[in-house]
C-alpha cells in the first residue's frame, strides 16, 4: 500500500473515530439523568394549590426554557390522552427569581395547556417545586385520591428523548391500579 | 470508424459521461452537506439552543455537537468531493457520511421517527451518482446503526422502550425497499447512458466519415481544379502551338507548291531554252521532294500521336548506317563549304538489334538541322559506346555536334515539345516543319534511349542520341579503322535511268495522270504497258493474258479504284490460283497500309508518290519471276 493511499485510509479511520466517539459522548449525555428529587409522600400541606379531589393527580416540575422537557410535556400528553377524565395534570413552570411573569410562557407552557386535563401553573421562584421536593426539569409525582405519593421519576428514557419507557410505563401501571406501592425512575432535564 | 472503433468510442464516451456524473454529484453534495450541516446547527439553535440551571443557562450540548460533530461528519466529504471529484472513495465516504448525518439528526431530534426521512431522503439524493455501489454503503451505514441502537438503545431510533431483535432488520428492510426502486433506476439511467453514448459514437463516427469524404471531395476538387486550369492553360498553349503549327504547316506546303505551279506554267512556254527548261524541272523536283518530306513527317506524327508508330529490332551494321547517313549529308555540307566529319571514339559494335530506318531518321534529321542551322565551320558525328558500368546497361550513342547558331535555354526548352519551334522566324528564316526534333526524341524513346542537347547561342549545338544496342553478347566489336572499313559503301544501285525491262506489264490505275507517268516510265525503261482502270478489268486481263499463253510478268494494282478496289482485286486473283507478281500502289504510306497489302495477296508495296528509281528498281526484282511463285514467261533484263 502506497503512503497515499495509507494516508487516506488513515484518515478515513480517524475519521470515524471522531465520529463514534462524538455520537458516543452525546448517547452518554442524553443517558445521563438529573440529580434525582425527593417528592414528600403525602401532598404536600403547605402548597398553595389543590390537589383535584377523588382522582389521581399528577404534578410536574418544568424548566420552561429546558429543551429535554419537551420530551417530557409529550409524554404527559399521551399519559393525559390514555387516562382522559380520570386524571388531573398540574405542571408547574418555575421562574426564576429577577425573570418576567411571561418568562415561563413558552412554547412548553402552550403544549402543557393544550392537553386536556392538564392545567399549567406558574410557580414563581420554584417555592411549589420546592414544595413537591422537585430539582430537575421533567420530575413527575402521582398522588392518588388519598394524596399518597404513588410514582416519583422521569417519565422520559432519555434527555428529550419521546418514547416508550421505564418512568412513563411505571406511572401508567400505578395509574391503572395494577402496581401498588410508590414507583421511581430517574429524571432526564435541566436542573431547576 | 471501424465497428470496433465505434464500441471502444462509445465506451469512451460512456466514462466520461458516467465521471461527469460522479464529479457534478459530487459538487452537489459538497454544497448539499455543507448545507445541511449549517441547517442542522440552526435546528439545534432554535429546538436546543441552552441547557438550563435555575436561572443560569449555557450552550446546549446539541449546539455543540451540532457544530462540531456534524462538522467533522461534513468535513472529509466534503473535502473529497473538493479536492477528488468524481473519485470511488469520495462517493463512498460521501455515503457513509450522509448515513451518519442522518443518525446525528436522529439523535438531537430525540428519536423522532420523522427524522427518519432523512435516510431516504439521503438515499435518493445518493442515486444522484446512478451508482448503486454508494447506495449499498450508505444502506449498510443505516443498518448498522440501527443494529447497535436497537441493542443498546432502542428507544433512541424506534421510541420504544423494548424491541424485538430483528426490528433493526424492518427498518432496513424498508431502506432495502427504497434501494431496490433507486438501483432499478439507476441501472435504466446506465443503459440509457450506454445508448446515448453508442448513438454519440455512431454520430460522431458519420460526422467524422462525411467530414473525411467532404475533405477528399474538396481535394480532389481542388486537385480537379488545378487539373482543369492546367488542361485549360495546356489546350490554349496547344490551341496556340496547333495555329501557328498550321500557319507553318500552310507556309511549308504553299511554298514548294507555288514554285511547282509557277514553274510548271514557265514550262508550258514553248520558246523556252533547254537549260532554262533543265532547271524548271530540276526546281520543280526539289520542291516536291520538300513538300513530300512535310508530308512525311506529319504522317510520322499522326503515328506517334495515334501510338500507331511500330518500331521493328533487327540486326544491322551501325557503321553501314553511319556511312549511308554521312554519304547523303556529307555532300549537303561540302555544298553549303561546310566541314564534315566523322569521329570513332570508342570501339562500336558490328552489329546491334535496333530499327535502322528510324535510326537513320533520326540522324538525317540531326545532321540536316546542323547543316541547315550552320552557316561557317562545320559539322562532325561523333559515334561510340558509353560501356555498362553494372548500375546502367551499355549505350550506343550519336554526337551531332556544328558550329552553327546555337540554342538559347529559353528556346531549348520548348525544342522537343511538338508543335512548338525554338523560335518561329527561323521557321521563316531556315524552313522545316519544327517536327522533325520532336519526332526524332519519341523514336529516340522508342529505341530505348535519350536525347539531350547543349548548346550556346552564338557557338553551335551538340545533340547526343544514346540508344540501347540490344544485347551484345558474342558481338565482335570494331575498332575505328574496322569501322571505317566498313562504311564503305557498297556498289551503288544503278540509277534508274540505266535499268531496262522487258516483258508485260498490267498497270491496275483509276487516275489518268498516274497512268500516264507511271507507263511512261516503264515504257520508257522498255516494258510492254496494259492499262486497267479498275480491279474488275485487271482481273479480266490478267485471265485472258493467262489464257492467250501471255501472261503478265508484274501486275502493278492500285489499291483504290472503282467497281473493284486493288485489295479486291488481288484476293480474287490470288483466289483463283494466280501467284506471279502483284506489286501494290497506293497513296496511304502508313505501316498498317503495308501489312493490309500483304494480307490481301500482294508481294510489294509502292508508297505513292512513286520516284521512278524506286518503281523500276521494285519492279526489276519481281519482274524475272524471282517470287516464289511459278516464274512468267516474260523476263527483264538489268542493264547498265
Amino acid at each position: 500500500m502506497s503512503w497515499k493511499a495509507l494516508l487516506h485510509v488513515s484518515a478515513a479511520v480517524l475519521w470515524l473515530v471522531a465520529v463514534g466517539v462524538g455520537l458516543a459522548r452525546l448517547w452518554d449525555y442524553s443517558l445521563s439523568p438529573g440529580a434525582p428529587g425527593d417528592a414528600p409522600l403525602r401532598w404536600p400541606a403547605s402548597s398553595r394549590i389543590e390537589r383535584v379531589p377523588g382522582q389521581f393527580t399528577v404534578v410536574v416540575a418544568v424548566h420552561p426554557h429546558c429543551p429535554c422537557s419537551r420530551a417530557t410535556i409529550g409524554e404527559l400528553s399521551r399519559l393525559m390522552t390514555w387516562k382522559q377524565g380520570r386524571v388531573a395534570a398540574l405542571v408547574l413552570f418555575v421562574r426564576p427569581a429577577g425573570f418576567a411573569d411571561d418568562w415561563v410562557e413558552t412554547d412548553l407552557w402552550r403544549s402543557a395547556a393544550a392537553i386536556p386535563g392538564v392545567t399549567p401553573i406558574r410557580d414563581d421562584e420554584g417555592v411549589e417545586a420546592r414544595r413537591f421536593g422537585a430539582v430537575t426539569s421533567g420530575q413527575t409525582m402521582v398522588y392518588d385520591a388519598e394524596g399518597r405519593l404513588v410514582f416519583s421519576g422521569g417519565v422520559t428514557g432519555a434527555r428529550g428523548h419521546h418514547g416508550d419507557n421505564a418512568g412513563l410505563a411505571a406511572a401508567l401501571a400505578v395509574l391503572d391500579g395494577e402496581e401498588t406501592g410508590r414507583r421511581e425512575s430517574p429524571v432526564f432535564g435541566c436542573a431547576l | 470508424m471501424s465497428e470496433s472503433n465505434v464500441g471502444r468510442r462509445a465506451l469512451a464516451l460512456y466514462a466520461e459521461s458516467e465521471q461527469a456524473v460522479f464529479r457534478r454529484t459530487d459538487r452537489m453534495f459538497a454544497a448539499l452537506m455543507t448545507l445541511q450541516w449549517l441547517a442542522g446547527v440552526g435546528i439545534a439553535l432554535w429546538i436546543s439552543p441552552r441547557t438550563w440551571s435555575g436561572a443560569y443557562s449555557q450552550t446546549h450540548i446539541h449546539v455543540w455537537a451540532a457544530l462540531f460533530l456534524g462538522g467533522t461528519i461534513t468535513a472529509l466529504p466534503v473535502f473529497l468531493a473538493l479536492a477528488y471529484p468524481g473519485g470511488g472513495p469520495t462517493r463512498h465516504v460521501i455515503a457513509v457520511g450522509q448515513a451518519l448525518t442522518s443518525a446525528l439528526l436522529i439523535h438531537l431530534t430525540g428519536g423522532r421517527i420523522e427524522t427518519h426521512f432523512h435516510v431516504f431522503g439521503s438515499l435518493a439524493f445518493l442515486a444522484f451518482y446512478r451508482d448503486w455501489r454508494v447506495l449499498i454503503t450508505a444502506s449498510a451505514v443505516v443498518a448498522v446503526d440501527h443494529f447497535l441502537r436497537g441493542m443498546y438503545w432502542p428507544q433512541s431510533v424506534y421510541g420504544l422502550l423494548a424491541v424485538e431483535p430483528w426490528r433493526w432488520l424492518e427498518h432496513a428492510g424498508w431502506v432495502v425497499f427504497e434501494d431496490a426502486f433507486l438501483i432499478f433506476s439507476i441501472v435504466q439511467s446506465r443503459r440509457e447512458m450506454m445508448a446515448i453514448a453508442e448513438r454519440q459514437a455512431n454520430l460522431e463516427g458519420v460526422n467524422e466519415a462525411v467530414e473525411r469524404k467532404v475533405l477528399e471531395r474538396t481535394t480532389e476538387l481542388r486537385e480537379s481544379e488545378r487539373a482543369l486550369q492546367g488542361a485549360v492553360q495546356k489546350a490554349q498553349e496547344s490551341e496556340h502551338f496547333k495555329t501557328e503549327f498550321l500557319a507553318n504547316m500552310s507556309h511549308e506546303i504553299r511554298t514548294p507548291m507555288t514554285a511547282i505551279l509557277g514553274f510548271t506554267d514557265l514550262l508550258a512556254d514553248p520558246d523556252l531554252a533547254a537549260d532554262e527548261r533543265a532547271g524548271y524541272l530540276d526546281t520543280i523536283q526539289s520542291n516536291g521532294q520538300h513538300l513530300l518530306a512535310v508530308i512525311n513527317d506529319i504522317l510520322d506524327l499522326s503515328k506517334i500521336s495515334a501510338g500507331k508508330m511500330i518500331i521493328e529490332r533487327i540486326a544491322c551494321s551501325p557503321a553501314r548506317l553511319i556511312a549511308d547517313v554521312t554519304s547523303l549529308m556529307r555532300a549537303r555540307a561540302l555544298d553549303k563549304g561546310l566541314t564534315f566529319d566523322v569521329e570513332y571514339r570508342d570501339a562500336i559494335p558490328e552489329a546491334v538489334q535496333t530499327d535502322p530506318t528510324r535510326l537513320r531518321q533520326i540522324l538525317l534529321n540531326l545532321l540536316g538541322n546542323a547543316i541547315k542551322f550552320t552557316e561557317a565551320g562545320g559539322v562532325r558525328l561523333a559515334v561510340g559506346m558509353v560501356p555498362d558500368d553494372g548500375a546502367e546497361p551499355g549505350r550506343f550513342f550519336f554526337e551531332v555536334h556544328d558550329s552553327g547558331i546555337g540554342i538559347t535555354p529559353a528556346a531549348r526548352e520548348g525544342l522537343f515539345q511538338p508543335f512548338t519551334q525554338a523560335d518561329a522566324s527561323m521557321t521563316r528564316r531556315f524552313g522545316g516543319t519544327g517536327l522533325g526534333l520532336m519526332i526524332s526524341r519519341r523514336l529516340v524513346e522508342m529505341l530505348g534511349g535519350s536525347i539531350r542537347v547543349q548548346s550556346e547561342p552564338g557557338r553551335g549545338s551538340t545533340f547526343t542520341v544514346t540508344i540501347d544496342p540490344g544485347p551484345l553478347d558474342g558481338v565482335r566489336m570494331l575498332g575505328q579503322v574496322a569501322a571505317r572499313a566498313a562504311t564503305v559503301v557498297a556498289p551503288v544501285m544503278a540509277t534508274a535511268s540505266a535499268l531496262r525491262l522487258s516483258g508485260r506489264i498490267l498497270l491496275a490505275e483509276d487516275g489518268p495522270d498516274n497512268q500516264r507517268l507511271i507507263s511512261f516510265h516503264l515504257r520508257k525503261a522498255g516494258a510492254e504497258v496494259v492499262v486497267a482502270e479498275n480491279g474488275r478489268i485487271a482481273c479480266d486481263l490478267v485471265r485472258d493474258a493467262e489464257a492467250r499463253g501471255e501472261p503478265f510478268s508484274v501486275v502493278l494494282m492500285d489499291m483504290q479504284m472503282p467497281v473493284l478496289d486493288g485489295y479486291q482485286a488481288t484476293a480474287e486473283l490470288r483466289s483463283t490460283g494466280y501467284r506471279r507478281p502483284i506489286i501494290a500502289l497506293t497513296a496511304h504510306a502508313m505501316e498498317s497500309d503495308r501489312a493490309k497489302c500483304l494480307a490481301a495477296g500482294c508481294d510489294d508495296f509502292l508508297s505513292k508518290p512513286v520516284s521512278r528509281d524506286g518503281l523500276l528498281q521494285t519492279v526489276l526484282r519481281f519482274g524475272d519471276g524471282a517470287d516464289s511463285r511459278p516464274a512468267a514467261g516474260a523476263g527483264m533484263r538489268h542493264s547498265g
